[in-house]
């Protein structure tokens, strides 16, 4: 644990990153909205485009980014583990089962976290849930779609 | 008669919704062994702890996705199906 605040540095890039991948993503999805709303005729398909589908968005980048930032965080927890090693460095049987069970403790409350937010978005009228919860999917695909670019490039 | 379709339709959304949250338990299975590995390499290399965590990072943000997926489509047939099942029994 280095840098700003005790934050590691690779988590804090990696976030930022995420959540300018998230914030993109929710931006696209409010132009489709609009285009929707605006273009589209009512009596086929009536879109929203209010306060409630903007907030939805911008909620779920926030629960987006908390999701990933906690995941660096249990990560960072993991690889900072001081493993006892044996002659070839491979750490003890003991030391894996600590990383699976931080790992997977933080899956199920981060899972547990999005539950109650899906939830909240469902049924709280001020969001939209469709807005509130399509977001949850565009950090992975950004960065699906930022790995193909990389190694098009490549 | 239409009591048990509408029973019917309630049961499957239901058990779907169940099935889908199935999906949640292989991420966490898939990270589990991710980090272990990740802490091995870490231990053989230590000077490539920072690419690991970071390669580790994205990795574990994609695996994720298979978990969202199947517990999106459960909320979906729990909140979402029903009521548009109902509306076409009606």
């Amino acid at each position: 644990m280095s840098g700003r605040r005790g934050i590691d540095p690779v988590v804090r890039k990696e976030t930022l990153r995420v959540g300018a991948i998230a914030y993109v993503g929710i931006a696209l999805m409010l132009l489709v909205f609009f285009l929707l709303h605006t273009f589209c005729p009512k009596e086929v398909w009536d879109v929203p485009f209010d306060y409630t589908v903007v907030l939805g968005g911008v909620c779920c980048g926030i629960i987006d980014i908390l999701n990933f930032f906690l995941m660096g965080l249990a990560v960072v927890k993991v690889t900072s583990l001081e493993p006892v090693t044996d002659e070839e460095g491979n750490p003890s049987d003991e030391d894996k089962s600590k990383a699976r069970r931080i790992m997977s403790t933080s899956m199920r409350l981060r899972f547990l976290f999005m539950i109650v937010w899906c939830i909240l978005a469902i049924v709280l009228p001020c969001f939209n849930p469709i807005a509130g919860i399509l977001p949850l999917l565009f950090p992975t695909f950004g960065i699906k779609v930022l790995g193909l670019a990389k190694k098009s490039a490549d | 008669m239409d009591l048990l379709a509408k029973g019917i339709a309630l049961m499957g959304c239901a058990i779907g919704a169940g099935l889908a949250l199935i999906a949640g338990i292989g991420p966490g299975i898939g990270e589990g062994n991710a980090v272990a590995k990740a802490l091995e390499a870490i231990g053989r290399q230590p000077e490539c702890k920072s690419s690991v965590t970071s390669t580790m990072l994205l990795g574990c943000a994609v695996a994720e996705t298979t978990g969202i997926y199947g517990f999106v489509t459960g909320l979906l047939l729990i909140f979402v199906a029903p009521g548009m099942f109902m509306d076409y029994l009606a």
